[in-house]
């Protein structure tokens, strides 16, 4: 059958002529006589890419050249079983089960066969840790539990208000003596002792070690007033020029962070908690203040309860229904503000840190990452994989966010590229110009990598997981580098719906199918936007549409934005503040070293029966 | 909360980049040896053939440097506060100029578009300014591959100081001779 | 058309032309050919009808199309300019069953790619419903205008039987690596490569139910075949990178969904070269002005 030739136009004519010929080299439509065949120049800087960290940690998980576009033992690796111990240990729980509780349960036999191909271990970024694939699922690794469990449980609650109707209403005097008392009361009653009944059951403390609440002041002299043990130290926690800022920006008000017990958010959920925090904190009030059941009680549990609480997460609309501090509801800005990776750095804007110091800017880098990590867990895995689709997670949506230095590398060479070009500057115009060349070559620049990394292809086995990526870098470099989280949070959609479409002509999955469009609820509008503020937006936000793998990308545009700035908080001093707690079961700020602790069952979460189980009094 | 966080806008350094730079004297051109015909003021694609005629070509290490790279076609396209928009383009390796932007329809597609104002790229050529500070300004644009506008700043950047240590060393991402 | 001609003696009637794809390079070009409805597709390899109803496994061969509803003709229906206007497909006419085709695609050079054929689908074929996934593409038809256009699509240039794969279900395996013999992986694996023949024959059908007998395919393209037909942009084919016209028009697009989003009016006042409102232009206008002393 001869091609028809195009019988409307010269231009099909002119294109026929020159384009279906065939020679030994494909021809590339650049200058007509400046054509050149790319795969006879790869000599030249193919062995430089062997220098790279994307290099040598897919040869550590591949164990294999991952520049190699044929695999010849694909279907001869022996099934996953024999390739993963996790697998191994399934199995024999799974008959383990089926023989003692006569109802089989775990079957390798059912389904699919999996393991035909590499079941590739997992290597944390920023670790060596390498674990099993199976231990980044989020119910086989506790600390990614508690890392959710820890933001759940915090409810930070403003005391100037109650102080005030106490002293005018009560007529009751606040000294450091009785603010001191409360709080040693508070930490009774969080954890579940009762105070004012003489006859009540009460809670095993062991279950509810975890509970306990701090002050959070800006000011020192206030600060001073309270016993060590209940402060939450900014200074300590933070570089002094960060605490300076933070303190700056709380001021001289009084709040105390509570932490209920992880218990509690096993049991009920996040509105438990909310009121679980207003309750435990009247209670020490009036047990402390020995206030007594008069008609202003009322207006005293208001000021105490809810005039000045500090839920991390809104209640969400009605066809999601959860309630307060659920991963859902939680602002973009404050997922941001949770992140204290950045604590101990400089508070100096990205860019000139940057080009003072290589170092100190892949450092600033890297906290970009870890918050993307945390994003990409609560988010993705958590909220979308196991609250949304009711599924077992999305662990390999958010897993490859932080495994594999995959997007360090990316981030590393971008830094590299500013390092040696950018020099003179000390932040980019925020113009969509100057925002969309940055991601276009960013963006480019990684479909490249993806195309000669054969094996990084595999490891992102899926278009969901290459436009999670091609979503946070692109538009991160962009924010980091402005320091505008709105220009950044425009250029999500364009990297993913335009650029990486158009090259590649393949995106996501399925249900992110319309999220691959540049359409209204998916990308962002000058119009719509410059009211709705990227870091007060949220999952939940009404106008706006999301499924898996485009959620984190907000998250990181927030964090970035803050490191661009050099700002010390994202949108909330008393968050940031609240997070970089070192009494808190999960690290905030290593959030990647405690998922691969998880992985290899070192971290000790909170809220567990042991005490109550048998045999174990 | 402190409205301070916010954050600079415009930090000081950056101010002294969008400030308007010193006009050039009125007869800058008459000045420079390596413009040819000093009557009027050069065209773009006046300019960029002298400057490919008199300070790349006989500039030994841009031209060992340049060999290095991919065929490169860069279309440069200026505005001129009088001549308007002028198009030329700029091929390294092997080095040329040709005058005016591709044709419709005939099928040349080049690797760059970069959009500056004419004086940017007469302070570029003259080494007041380095090459991609307009880009990083804002105030010029660059649309599809960044490598070759990399290859052109290093050609400008060795044809002006004449020696290969003006070359800055390429990042890991891309190496000399990457597509 | 034919009757206006005749009318307009020695006039051409100028025919509207779509811009179906920008980019002058042979990788759009390949996107424009295969989109273009007006141009045929070359055929590279044929397959008995038998064959391809056993491969699609809906339907056993010499089978009676099983129907949902009568006969289009023989329903009484309301009236509806609409059903005057629109010609059913035959397999419509018919009240066939809906099946579907599922192809993945390698990332490997491969012929075809799933946005695209989503957009040539809907281009070429009528009574159509697709869904775009990152590796695979349903094409959802009636029974009888499936098997046509399946028939179609897996003798032309827009399959390669080493890096295309008919699926039904496990459709996953795009990105992996290639197997040794240059075949995309399939878990199910619903084909090999025969050596003596030099084909790629299915011993599954698309659903992974094992055949009666293998069925030959036809042979893998090479990997200097494959990059001669790839419509996707990749390092060693045609860097993306270079797609200049590619890029204006996609910048295009975003400026203007960005800066136009609820105020459609706004578009008029973006240069579509610049991709940057003409105000802003204007100023760089001004500010070249007093670039030069008495440049004014």
């Amino acid at each position: 059958m001869a091609e028809d030739v195009n019988p409307s136009g010269d231009a099909g004519e002119s294109n026929e002529k020159f384009f279906h010929w065939r020679s030994t080299k494909i021809p590339l439509a650049t200058e007509l006589s400046y054509r050149y065949d790319p795969m006879e120049m790869k000599e030249k800087f193919l062995p430089t890419e062997k220098q790279r960290e994307i290099y040598n940690s897919l040869n550590k998980v591949f164990s294999d050249d991952p520049m190699d576009k044929v695999n010849k033992k694909v279907y001869k690796y022996g099934g996953v079983v024999g390739q993963s111990r996790t697998k191994q240990e399934f199995v024999e729980w799974g008959k383990k089960l089926a023989r003692e509780r006569g109802i089989p349960g775990y079957n390798r036999e059912v389904g699919i066969p999996l393991g035909q191909r590499y079941y590739e271990p997992q290597l944390i970024s920023g670790t060596d840790v390498i674990v099993d694939f199976d231990d980044l699922n989020l119910y086989n690794n506790p600390a990614m539990q508690q890392m959710v469990d820890d933001v759940k449980r915090t409810v930070i609650i403003g005391l100037d208000i109650p102080h005030r109707v106490l002293q005018l209403r009560v007529g009751k005097e606040i000294t450091p003596e009785s603010m001191n008392l409360y709080m040693e009361t508070l930490q009774h009653t969080l954890g579940g002792g009762a105070v004012v009944q003489e006859h009540m059951a009460e809670v095993h403390p062991g279950l509810t070690q975890d509970a306990y609440a701090k002050v959070l002041t800006g000011d020192d002299e206030l600060k001073d007033q309270f016993d060590k043990r209940w402060v939450l130290d900014v200074d300590k926690e933070f570089h002094p020029e960060r605490a300076e800022k933070l303190k700056k920006g709380i001021g001289e008000k009084l709040y105390v962070v509570t932490r209920n017990p992880t218990l509690r958010v096993r049991i009920a959920d996040g509105g438990a908690i909310k009121r679980g925090a207003a309750i435990a904190s009247t209670m020490a009030f009036v047990a402390s203040y020995r206030l007594t059941g008069e008609a202003v009680i009322s207006d005293f549990a208001y000021a105490a309860k809810h005039a000045q609480q500090i839920s991390m997460g809104e209640i969400m609309w009605q066809s999601r229904s959860r309630a307060e501090n659920e991963p859902g509801g939680i602002p973009y800005g404050y997922w941001a503000d949770i992140c204290t990776a950045e604590s101990k750095l400089e508070p100096k804007p990205f860019l000139p840190a940057l080009l003072e110091d290589l170092e100190e800017g892949k450092r600033q880098l890297d906290a970009v990452l870890e918050a993307g990590a945390i994003a990409a867990l609560a988010l993705e895995n958590y909220w979308l994989g196991v609250y949304m689709s009711g599924g077992i997670s999305f662990t390999s949506a958010s897993s490859i966010v932080f495994t594999g230095n995959i997007l360090d590398d990316f981030v590393y060479r971008f830094a590299e590229l500013v390092n040696t070009y950018y020099q003179g500057h000390e932040r980019l115009p925020s113009k969509w110009t100057t925002g969309r060349s940055i991601t276009e070559m960013a963006n480019q620049y990684m479909m490249e990598v993806y195309e000669k990394y054969p094996a990084l292809l595999e490891y992102h086995w899926g278009g969901a997981h290459r436009v999670t990526t091609m979503g946070i870098i692109g538009p991160a470099l962009v924010t980091i580098t402005t320091g505008d989280a709105m220009l950044g949070s425009m250029l999500v959609n364009y990297a993913i719906g335009l650029i990486t479409k158009e090259g590649w002509l393949r995106t996501g999955f399925s249900g992110q199918e319309v999220q691959d469009h540049i359409g209204m609820p998916y990308s962002c509008s000058l119009r719509a936007e410059e009211g709705g503020l990227i870091e007060l937006r949220g999952l939940n936000t009404p106008y706006k549409s999301y499924t898996a793998t485009h959620a984190a990308a907000s998250v990181v545009q927030c964090y970035a934005g803050m490191m661009g700035r050099g700002s010390a908080w994202c949108t909330s001093p008393l968050v940031k503040a609240a997070f970089a707690d070192s009494h808190l079961v999960f690290n905030f700020r290593e959030p990647r070293k405690e998922f691969a602790r998880g992985a290899l069952r070192e971290f000790e979460p909170a809220g567990e029966r042991d005490l109550v189980r048998p045999g174990r009094r | 909360m402190a409205r301070e966080e916010l954050g600079v806008i415009k930090p000081q350094l950056e101010e002294e980049h969008f400030k308007p730079k010193p006009p050039l004297p009125k007869d800058w051109y008459k000045n420079v040896d390596w413009i040819n015909l000093k009557d009027r003021e050069p065209d773009l694609y006046t300019l960029l053939f002298d400057f490919l005629i008199n300070k790349m070509a006989p500039c030994p290490a841009c031209v060992m440097t340049t060999a290095k790279f991919p065929a490169r076609s860069i279309l440069i396209e200026t505005r001129h506060p009088e001549r308007g928009i002028e198009y030329a383009r700029m091929r390294i390796s092997p080095s040329s100029v040709v005058r005016g932007a591709p044709e419709p329809g005939s099928m040349i597609e080049v690797d760059t578009v970069l959009r500056i104002d004419y004086y940017d790229l007469v302070r570029i050529l003259l080494g007041e300014i380095d090459t991609v500070d307009p880009i990083e300004d804002g105030t010029a644009t660059f649309i599809g591959n960044m490598t070759a506008l990399l290859d052109l700043k290093d050609a400008i950047d060795l044809a002006i100081k004449g020696d290969l240590s003006a070359k800055l060393p390429r990042p890991l991402m891309w190496p000399d001779g990457h597509p | 058309m034919a009757r206006v001609r005749k009318r307009r003696k020695g006039r051409k009637v100028k025919r509207y032309k779509a811009q179906l794809y920008p980019g002058p390079d042979e990788v759009s070009e390949r996107r424009r050919f295969v989109m273009d409805a007006s141009r045929r597709l070359k055929k590279f390899r044929s397959i008995p009808d038998d064959n391809l109803v056993m491969l699609l496994g809906h339907r056993h061969p010499g089978e009676l199309y099983l129907s949902i509803h009568p006969p289009l003709d023989e329903l009484i229906e309301k009236y509806d300019p609409i059903k005057n206007i629109v010609e059913p497909t035959p397999g419509a006419r018919a009240g066939d069953r809906i099946r579907f085709i599922l192809f993945t695609d390698s990332v490997y050079y491969p012929p075809m790619a799933p946005w695209l054929r989503a957009r040539t689908y809907l281009n070429r074929f009528r009574g159509i419903d697709t869904v775009v996934y990152s590796s695979r593409q349903l094409l959802e038809m009636r029974e009888r205008d499936l098997e046509a256009v399946a028939k179609e699509l897996i003798e032309s240039n827009l399959f390669d039987p080493g890096r295309v794969a008919i699926r039904g279900l496990t459709a996953h395996g795009h990105s992996l690596r290639l197997d040794e013999d240059g075949l995309i992986f399939d878990a199910r694996r619903r084909y090999k490569f025969d050596k003596d023949l030099g084909e790629v024959v299915y011993i599954k059908n698309a659903q992974a139910e094992i055949l009666d007998m293998p069925i030959p395919i036809g042979r893998p393209l090479s990997e200097r075949e494959a990059r001669g037909q790839d419509v996707t942009y990749r390092w060693d084919v045609a860097p993306y990178k270079s797609r200049t016209e590619i890029m204006s028009v996609i910048a295009r697009y975003g400026t203007a969904r960005i800066l136009g989003g609820y105020n459609p009016e706004l578009l008029n006042e973006i240069d579509p070269l610049y991709c940057e409102p003409y105000e802003t232009l204007d100023k760089m206008m001004d500010l070249g002005k007093s670039k030069t002393e008495g440049g004014e």
